[in-house]
């Protein structure tokens, strides 16, 4: 496992993938940094990072899309398949390589919590439980990009998905709204169960609870807040169990299938 | 050493596998021969553990392949139609990787590597990142890779295809050195290359067994369509007429006729050698014979004999 998980991550610098992503975060990351500084003359790191979500969403495909779909294609699969190493553990290798990439590309903001030291700034419990919240984050959708990856050959095809799912989370809160006044207003035009206008309200507003229950984003916001509590943790380990164990259930199905 | 029982694969409708069983003893180098389609590679897949069967059970050194993966793997060195090579590595830095997945214990590994790269002939290319390396040192690197950790069994999908002809005899060569310490399954389309190395073939067309015997023995029960081509010089009536009364001479089909040279195909009772007589049939009247030799049988042609004369036994 540990090879796999070695080879992994040394080809992303063996290719420019590892250098690009890199040096595209770092780049962003301190145009944010300095930006904020010249205009408030106190960063936040928090808000810093707030905003750097942003970067998940070309990132994460960036560096997820070849896992597996290039193993597909350059039929190197069969060797690790053919390995006596387990299948879950290859997907685990696999997944820890490319959060490994993350986080060292993440290092570039530890820069920044130095300077807003050096510079007399505040760097607080908020701070750093912001930190540990994009790290949650960052997790979860390496976890996504792995599963995009492991459904097609084409290292595209596996990019544009895990962009769109990535994208959609950024969107979960504009989509919860939406579907709030949509679920409204239907039920108020078209109302069978004659329900009352504060019945109707209610349900709109648990449609929006239910898809907001679904954004990491919204569940890791604690975080930010120097709150740090267990469940948001949960929230996103169960997330990376769950699409890693979809991962694994679908290449494990490719040997069975007979399609 | 390999017990193969009545495994099926289905895609989709089509049966890939149809019922295949067979058994490899121990240092035995088994051919596997059959055109393009006929379901080699898949059942070399579902061997190796990359694909499951839909039924039937494969045992490697007594391991079953679904139920003991990680022990019935463990046995196997596998090549694949496509060598599984990282192209952004060097030959020494994948063959390590190799070393790393098959966990081979980190005191052996040079003197492993070292030994595989001089039997596949690959240490002068050791520090070349593979994607620069021709067909046939990436085939040897495949190879390498297959041998990594000595596995008992080497399973060889197609291992000399796309490879020039000197090339081609060097890795049979490779073959028959490895088949003393190992048990060989390999796949090919090209008849001699199996008659070269194999010590049994098995026949299989349409994702069955058609025959398994040993390379003589099949040319054997060929022999009843053996065939000779004759190039000569002179009238083609004469001759053709002359070689219909020699005994053991079947039929005479003329193929070609170019610059005044006949070519002729000739069909012989595979019971008589009539080389001697054709020869100086043409001599005695001063027609040159430019060319003579027996025509190798095609793979159709095995097929049909094979498969026709499996019908017979079942009429």
């Amino acid at each position: 496992m540990l090879a796999v998980y070695k080879r992994e991550l040394l080809s992303y610098f063996r290719s420019p993938v590892g250098w690009i992503a890199i040096a595209l975060y770092a780049l962003l990351g301190g145009f944010v940094f300095s930006n904020s500084m010249s205009a408030n003359s106190a960063v936040n790191i928090g808000d810093e990072l707030g905003f750097l979500r942003m970067v998940f969403i070309i990132v994460i495909p960036l560096i997820t899309m070849r896992l597996f779909s290039e193993e597909k294609k350059n039929g190197t699969e069969v060797l690790l398949f053919t390995s006596s190493v387990p299948l879950f553990r290859i997907v685990l290798a696999k997944y820890l390589s490319a959060l490994t990439l993350l986080l060292i590309m993440l290092s570039s903001t530890i820069l920044h919590v130095f300077v807003v030291l050096f510079m007399g700034g505040l760097v607080n419990a908020s701070t750093i439980g912001s930190f540990i919240g994009f790290i949650f984050l960052g997790a979860v959708f390496v976890a996504i990009g792995v599963l995009a990856s492991a459904i097609t050959e084409n290292q595209i095809i596996a990019a544009a998905l895990s962009f769109i799912i990535i994208l959609g989370t950024q969107l979960l809160q504009a989509i919860a709204v939406s579907a709030e006044g949509i679920v409204v207003s239907i039920l108020n035009v078209a109302n069978v169960f004659r329900l009352s206008v504060e019945t109707i309200n209610k349900v709109g507003e648990n449609v929006a609870a239910g898809i907001n229950w679904l954004d990491p984003y919204t569940r890791t916001d604690s975080y930010a807040l120097g709150v740090f509590k267990l469940s948001p943790l949960v929230f996103c380990l169960s997330l990376v169990i769950l699409f890693l164990f979809l991962t694994y259930r679908i290449l494990e199905k490719r040997r069975w299938s007979q399609g | 050493m390999i017990e193969i029982s009545d495994l099926v694969k289905f895609y989709g409708d089509k049966k890939a596998v149809d019922h295949i069983s067979f058994t490899v003893n121990r240092g035995e180098i088994l051919g596997f021969l059959g055109p393009n389609g006929a379901g080699k590679t898949t059942t070399m897949n579902i061997l190796t553990g990359y694909l499951s069967a839909t039924s039937g059970t494969v045992k490697i050194n007594g391991h079953d392949i679904l139920e003991e993966p990680a022990a019935a793997k463990k046995c196997i060195g596998y090549l694949p139609e496509l060598p599984p090579l990282y192209l952004d590595m060097t030959v020494l830095e994948y063959l390590k990787f190799i070393c790393d997945l098959k966990s081979v214990p980190k005191d052996q590994r040079i003197r492993q590597l070292a030994e595989i790269m001089r039997l596949v002939r690959i240490a002068d290319v050791s520090d070349r990142v593979i994607h620069n390396l021709s067909k046939g040192y990436k085939q040897r690197v495949g190879i390498a890779q297959a041998l990594v950790g000595n596995p008992e069994v080497l399973v060889l999908d197609e291992p000399t295809v796309g490879l020039d002809p000197k090339q081609i005899i060097e890795i049979r060569n490779l073959i028959k050195t490895l088949s003393k310490n190992h048990t060989v399954i390999l796949s090919s389309h090209i008849l001699p290359e199996v008659q070269a190395v194999c010590d049994r073939v098995v026949i299989i067309n349409n994702g069955k067994i058609a025959a398994i015997d040993t390379p003589n023995a099949l040319s054997h029960k060929l022999a009843s369509s053996s065939k000779l081509s004759l190039i000569f010089e002179g009238p083609l009536k004469d001759v053709t007429s002359k070689l219909r009364t020699l005994p053991g001479i079947i039929a005479v089909t003329p193929v070609i006729e170019k610059d005044g040279h006949h070519q002729i195909e000739i069909t012989v009772d595979p019971k008589m050698d009539v080389r001697k007589s054709v020869f100086f049939a043409l001599a005695s009247n001063s027609w040159p014979i430019l060319e003579f030799r027996s025509m190798d049988p095609s793979l159709e042609e095995i097929f049909l004999s094979v498969t026709t004369n499996e019908e017979k036994k079942r009429r």
